[in-house]
């Protein structure tokens, strides 16, 4: 049992150490007896875009996004059918602005994006940072971590998590995220798998399920995930979860 | 207006000083009465600013060294605020009512986000510019931000002195009329292949193909061509080469390095290259100075405790380039080794809690055999643990201790061979505070 996961601008789009999350899903794929092959894979190759059962796409620079989006043009049609077609997405960070319908630049002019979702982006003169601590449908525990952008997020009809701390989709905003069919994107930046082990086995499961549904589940390597979530949350978060609760 | 802003401030800063506060505040004030006070001072004929993410305050403290030695007179803010009102502060206590610095040299360290600030007002007649890689990116954004930021302020009177290794300082030259002189460290036996995380700039900003690495030092750092030959390492004049007793030699010049961390052979170069250029010290009195003299690192330290041998390596957390040479080190030295990580904030700057920087750190050199066992310490300990099982670290090795208060004793309990101790400024308060008061 073979999983073929595409880490796209791997090199280019790396500002907060997103290759951990990769790590972190090999590591749970492979307690499944599922063997996992990361590729890596950015500006100078051809993508073929059908061949992967997870593309992932991490946060980078405003030049270096600008500089990605134009290669990733090229994909548009591969995109949208693999998004329809319910291949996997993980998104993180800026780099979901790639998947609106445009992007409005600091001088007001705008770019063609994927087009994926209805949402478009604009940039702000300054950056928006917060420590997150969101909920979610399908999940039983909150999702933290960190936003660090200078976009913010209009016509987004379909959000993932409720704010409860963070910036959103904008300052002050009630809902984050997009998902539909297997795509899931944040803008929470870096390791989000690691940090949420909950998500992190929730995908996992998900991808497993979906590929080889008679695989019996067994135990996931995540227990100091867990200790290190937990612990965060009830040093920092503890007022939050109480009112969860 | 301008001689009494000054004349007030200096008087104030003396007042200050009795109450033994000195500060960055008599600038501040001096700033608020006369927004445009730092173009009002008459500047030395050798007036230096150093930044960089890292290596600021090694390299100010060599220049200050090399040019006292050399009977000088020099004026330095290394001991007070690198920010705005620190450089005026500076100015101040150095300069006559009238606004004349009475130092010979000036040596003015900067944050990389003052640039502007300090740049708009006044042009220092040597720049050095040592390093940019991903730093503090909650308080700073990323690095195209702040290199953008020092970029647009330089001018073409500026000489600048540049860190040939990293390609994005390299690349501040690409449009600079002006001067510019290059240090550099030549392939050593510790260089690799492969690149150690991710890097600040991959591809090449003229011609947009993937930079070739020859070779890394650490970080961005090390030799790198284009595959178009459009963007490439320039040829260094003053490049320094590593023996193998541990110094190297510079422009035929032998410099000891009181520990072998490749990091103090960039600072030494660019003091070096730096007091050559400016024409005021003989290569001679430069290698004498930076031989002879005892230069204190901010960052290491060796320390007893009980029978445990410690190694104390300042590494500032949400700053890669900080803590992979501290790995780094810890990898490169021999015997048996035990590593102690922690922290309970992650920034005396900001009360941020971000960890993502932890997965730009390269705790998978921690593989090594050499270490014994690892302990993660203070509030964060099991996220540490987390990041340790992810780099493939063998976890029969890893402790942990979420409370770090007793950290004498968990030192002196938990050390196998000599303890290395990789600990931001929180911690390094907390181990020295202790360590003092075990001496009473």
């Amino acid at each position: 049992m073979e999983f073929h996961i595409a880490h796209l601008y791997y090199d280019i789009l790396n500002l907060y150490g997103e290759h951990g999350n990769l790590n972190a899903l090999k590591r749970q794929l492979e307690t499944q007896g599922i063997e996992p092959v990361i590729h890596f894979l950015s500006i100078d190759d051809e993508i073929d875009i059908s061949k992967f059962d997870l593309i992932y796409i991490g946060a980078g620079t405003e030049e270096n996004e600008k500089f990605v989006l134009s290669h990733l043009m090229k994909y548009k049609n591969d995109i949208l059918s693999a998004i329809d077609n319910g291949t996997f997405f993980l998104i993180t960070g800026s780099a979901l602005n790639f998947f609106g319908k445009k992007w409005i630049q600091k001088d007001d002019t705008e770019l063609e994006c994927l087009g994926a979702f209805g949402f478009e982006v604009k940039e702000e003169p300054m950056r928006m940072i917060d420590e997150c601590y969101f909920t979610c449908d399908f999940l039983k525990t909150p999702v933290i971590g960190f936003q660090n952008q200078c976009t913010v997020m209009k016509n987004n009809d379909a959000t993932m998590f409720t704010v409860k701390r963070g910036i959103g989709m904008y300052p002050n905003s009630q809902r984050e995220g997009v998902h539909k069919n297997h795509f899931y994107g944040t803008y929470l930046i870096g390791p989000v798998l690691v940090r949420n082990p909950e998500l992190l086995q929730y995908l996992a499961m998900e991808m497993i399920r979906t590929k080889y549904p008679d695989v019996v589940f067994q135990p996931f390597d995540l227990e100091l995930d867990l200790k290190a979530h937990d612990h965060y949350i009830d040093r920092y978060f503890s007022k939050l979860k109480i009112e969860e609760e | 207006m301008k001689v009494l802003v000054i004349m007030f401030t200096k008087i104030l800063q003396r007042i200050l000083k009795l109450f033994g506060r000195g500060s960055s505040l008599p600038g501040t004030i001096a700033r608020k009465l006369s927004p445009n006070i730092l173009n009002k001072f008459k500047l030395p004929n050798i007036t230096i600013c150093v930044t960089g993410t890292t290596g600021k305050t090694s390299i100010s403290g060599i220049l200050c060294q090399i040019y006292e030695q050399a009977g000088y007179t020099v004026g330095n803010n290394s001991k007070g605020s690198n920010l705005e009102d620190g450089v005026i502060s500076l100015l101040l206590e150095n300069s006559t009512v009238t606004g004349k610095v009475k130092t010979d040299v000036l040596v003015i360290e900067l944050d990389e986000r003052y640039v502007k600030r300090v740049f708009k007002h006044m042009q220092p007649d040597y720049f050095i510019v040592n390093n940019i890689s991903r730093d503090q990116m909650a308080r700073n954004g990323h690095f195209d931000i702040v290199w953008n930021d020092i970029h647009e302020n330089i001018t073409d009177s500026i000489h600048l002195i540049l860190n040939a290794d990293d390609p994005l300082i390299y690349r501040m030259a690409l449009d600079h009329q002006g001067k510019v002189s290059y240090y550099g460290l030549r392939r050593t036996k510790y260089s690799r292949d492969k690149a150690n995380g991710a890097l600040d700039l991959s591809y090449c900003p003229i011609c947009h193909h993937k930079l070739i690495f020859d070779y890394f030092h650490y970080g961005n750092i090390g030799g790198y061509h284009c595959p178009n030959h459009d963007f490439s390492r320039p040829n260094v004049v003053y490049e320094s080469v590593l023996n193998d007793d541990g110094s190297f030699t510079i422009d035929g010049q032998v410099i000891q390095t009181e520990n072998n961390a490749l990091y103090q052979i960039y600072n030494l170069s660019a003091g070096y290259v730096t007091a050559l250029v400016s024409g005021a010290v003989d290569r001679e009195k430069i290698a004498y100075a930076l031989n002879y003299l005892k230069l204190k690192t901010k960052r290491l330290d060796t320390f007893q405790i009980g029978k445990v041998e410690a190694t104390l390596l300042l590494s500032k957390n949400d700053t890669p380039i900080s803590y992979n040479q501290s790995i780094d080190y810890i990898c490169n030295q021999k015997g048996k080794k035990t590593v102690f990580l922690g922290f309970n904030t992650i920034s005396i700057m900001y009360n941020i809690k971000d960890i993502s920087w932890m997965y730009d750190v390269n705790f998978e050199l921690l593989q090594d055999e050499s270490i014994e066992k690892i302990v993660c310490m203070g509030s964060f300990a099991y996220d540490i643990g987390v990041r340790l099982k992810y780099a493939n670290i063998d976890m029969e090795k890893v402790v942990y201790f979420e409370d770090s208060t007793p950290m004498l004793s968990i030192i002196a309990e938990n050390t196998i061979g000599h303890a290395y101790l990789v600990f931001p400024f929180d911690m390094e308060h907390q181990f020295q505070a202790l360590m003092k008061e075990k001496v009473k």
